[in-house]
């Protein structure tokens, strides 16, 4: 192709687009028409029905059958059909959030125990070469002891990566199970729980007087309502362990494991269960008057029986 | 239609109450009270524990932000809050005190400021337009534990429809019962001066909306009853001038009669399977109670005392029929099982019994009372034994109670006495009440009301 006639194409191929956008940008756009919008019936109509049934001078008419059906301008009556179709539900949200940590949980008296032994980490590339200075002196190691705790065989990936080794402490933190058995034992007078391993929080509710258990039921009592009309609701009984923090305020409210059971088959206790729950947990009632001499002490526990 | 007095009209409504003669009163029976489970004690014997009980009857603060710009997400929004806060057990909070209206993020709300304005749960979510339709997706949520508690989402052209069934899921989830929002009502409609009305079969959502007519007027209608499982209603006609009673199926339209009676039929009632209707014809100068096979409309009688048996209705497991009777002297509830025979009195109250249904839940039979020779009228329940009477509402005139298909409200209607435009005087609507006898509402319908029946929920 000569050099005219490809300059020629390209000014014909100019002219066409420009063309083409002139039309795009002059063209009136007409949105479609909306949909017609749902009208609701009107009651009244008085003007006699095509097909009403009327007496003649006798008396006599036919029975009502499926053709003397009265004429309505009605849209059809049978059940709605524009039924929803239900979806899979939406992913599932985040975890609730924890009880603030500062206030419930108490430093470790002990020692922490040493870190488990976490497989080795995934390989990982090496970072970018940097430029090499000289090192400063490094102290004379003491020798090698083989340690118990330490992994044995030596990790192929001698470059230190931080994230790449918390993200996989974090990654096998979950699954980490107890490998130490517990240092204490479960004091069912304190109120100990059987899986707590120890006695971190205690149940402070047999360490209060009749009165004093009195005092925070009715402070509860003020946020506690209830369906009295639900199906068995007078025979229901639910039994809810609360963690107080140091100031007395409830934190935690969980049903005791034999609720569990019951709520997961009886939704109309699991509502009345709930409805405890927010009881108890209602920032009005939250607040309990446990007395000072019991507080100070992180994650304490006191134990609710509500009835109807 | 004129009515000459509250009793005379009374013996026209297809025997819900009124074919029996005023008598004298029982003495009233002191109301026993309910039998209960006796509270098992939980959680340990022995265990110290913290007695929480007398519980008060506060609803659910329930926070309800916008769902979205759209016409389509107030709407819906709109429903719900009507729903929840008429059937009394919810109180959405006045959007005017939310912290931050667009905080409502519906994948991890704040709940700090949810709970500073004393939410209980939290219902958020967005609508999206589809295809002439309407996509939602909702998450309700425990504000004080932050949990969410349900996530669903619903396609479907009928944006009502839409809020009625999350209304239900909302309901359902925080009371552990079914919800009834997502249900009809068929009445009688009347129209014209108050002298002389016309009566129409009228179907409605139960929140009123949506309101049609199902017959033309040309006659009386009474007493509508909704099919449980099939879209057909069961009423009396007052058709030819032959009282009997009708079948309407809602789907095809159709009309037909329900058995072949001597007399007069009335009081229709199905069963539980939807499969027979039990009802009334009259004998004589009496009426028994007979039970006929939709299918094959053959009939079988129940009842032959030569009294009149009249409102028979099933329990909901369909072994047993509570009807009124004035076998004893006086209109009375009793029960019978649902083969016939074995007829057992449980009304002892000061006055006579009418209309009696039995709720679905099983637990409550609700009635109409009237005393002082037709004078005075209550909606009341008992418990199937008899125990337990309760009168909720009185009036110069209630009657013909009606259950939502959980069992929880009551429907009925009621007379008052109110001039119209042409020196007439009387005026019926439909009210609703809980069965504690609390939230007494009237349902906004467009003409004057009566003879409501509640639908099962909508499949």
């Amino acid at each position: 192709m000569t050099p005219s006639l490809k300059r020629g194409a390209w000014v014909s191929a100019g002219l066409h687009l420009a063309a083409l956008l002139a039309l795009i940008i002059t063209i009136p756009f007409k949105p479609p028409p909306p949909p017609p919008e749902d009208v609701a019936m009107e009651m009244d109509f008085d003007g006699d029905s095509a097909h009403a049934q009327k007496s003649d001078a006798t008396g006599k008419v036919a029975a009502p059958t499926e053709a003397d059906t009265p004429a309505t301008d009605n849209p059809a009556l049978e059940k709605p059909k524009d039924a929803p179709t239900e979806t899979a539900p939406p992913p599932p949200p985040p975890p609730p959030p924890p009880p603030p940590q500062d206030e419930v949980v108490a430093p470790p008296k002990e020692a922490p125990p040493p870190p488990p032994s976490t497989p080795a980490p995934t390989p990982v590339q090496p970072p970018p070469p940097v430029p090499k200075v000289k090192p400063p002196p490094q102290p004379v190691k003491p020798p090698k002891v083989k340690s118990l705790r330490t992994q044995p065989n030596e990790t192929k990936n001698a470059t230190p990566d931080t994230s790449s080794l918390l993200a996989t402490l974090e990654k096998f933190s979950a699954d980490q199970k107890q490998v130490k058995p517990p240092t204490h034992r479960y004091n069912p007078e304190r109120g100990g729980a059987h899986d707590a391993g120890g006695a971190k929080t205690g149940n402070l509710t047999g360490e209060l007087s009749k009165g004093q258990q009195k005092q925070i039921g009715d402070e509860v009592r003020r946020c506690y309502a209830e369906d009295t009309a639900a199906m068995n609701y007078a025979s229901y009984v639910a039994v809810i362990t609360v963690t107080i923090d140091a100031s007395g305020e409830a934190r935690l409210a969980e049903l005791s494991d034999d609720d569990k059971a019951h709520a997961n088959s009886d939704p109309a206790f699991r509502a009345f269960a709930e409805r405890a729950q927010r009881a108890v947990l209602d920032p009005t009632c939250a607040k309990l008057p446990v007395p000072p001499d019991l507080l100070g002490k992180p994650s304490q526990q006191l134990t609710f029986r509500f009835r109807p | 239609m004129t009515f000459p007095s509250s009793l005379y009209r009374r013996g026209f409504l297809g025997g819900a109450g009124g074919l029996l003669a005023a008598g004298s009163a029982m003495a009233q029976m002191p109301g026993a009270p309910a039998p209960s489970v006796p509270a098992a004690p939980s959680g340990g014997a022995g265990q110290p524990m913290i007695d929480v009980d007398h519980a008060q009857t506060d609803p659910i603060r329930i926070a309800l932000p916008s769902l979205g710009p759209s016409a389509a997400a107030a709407e819906i929004n709109s429903v719900i809050t009507a729903d929840l806060t008429n059937c009394g057990l919810f109180r959405p909070i006045d959007p005017a005190a939310f912290i931050s209206a667009a905080d409502a993020n519906p994948t991890s709300p704040n709940f700090a400021n949810w709970k500073a304005i004393g939410a209980q749960a939290l219902v958020t979510g967005n609508v999206t337009e589809v295809g002439g339709g309407v996509r939602v997706e909702f998450r309700l949520w425990d504000v004080l534990t932050g949990q969410q508690l349900q996530g669903t989402a619903y396609t479907s052209p009928n944006a009502r429809r839409i809020a009625h069934i999350m209304a239900d899921v909302i309901y359902e989830r925080m009371l552990g019962e079914k919800g009834y929002f997502d249900t009809r009502i068929v009445y009688v409609a009347a129209t014209g001066p108050r002298g002389r009305q016309t009566k129409r079969l009228a179907i409605m959502d139960q929140d009123a909306a949506n309101n049609r007519v199902l017959t033309d007027g040309s006659w009386l209608v009474l007493t509508p009853r909704f099919n449980p499982v099939r879209d057909q209603i069961a009423f009396m006609s007052y058709a030819n001038d032959r009282p009997r009673v009708y079948l309407f199926d809602l789907t095809t339209r159709a009309q037909s009669t329900l058995g072949e009676f001597e007399g007069m039929s009335f009081a229709p009632r199905f069963s539980p399977d939807g499969g027979s209707c039990i009802l009334s014809a009259t004998r004589g100068g009496g009426s028994d109670i007979f039970v006929v096979d939709i299918a094959s409309r053959s009939s079988r009688r129940l009842t032959s005392t030569g009294s009149i048996d009249t409102s028979p209705c099933y329990s909901p497991d369909g072994s047993q029929i509570v009807f009124n009777s004035d076998r004893d002297g006086d209109q009375q509830l009793y029960i019978m099982g649902a083969g016939g025979g074995g007829a057992k009195r449980i009304s002892y109250g000061h006055g006579q019994y009418a209309t009696p249904v039995w709720s679905p839940r099983g637990d409550l039979i609700a009635f109409t009372r009237f005393s002082g020779g037709g004078s005075s009228f209550g909606i009341g329940v008992m418990h199937p034994d008899g125990t337990g009477e309760r009168i909720l509402s009185e009036s110069f005139s209630v009657e013909g109670p009606t259950f939502a298909p959980n069992g929880r409200v009551l429907m009925f209607w009621r007379e008052t006495r109110s001039q119209d435009e042409y020196g007439h005087g009387f005026s019926s609507r439909l009210v609703s009440i809980d069965i504690t006898g609390f939230n007494e509402r009237e349902v906004q319908t467009p003409t004057d009301a009566s003879d409501p029946a509640w639908s099962p929920l909508n499949t």
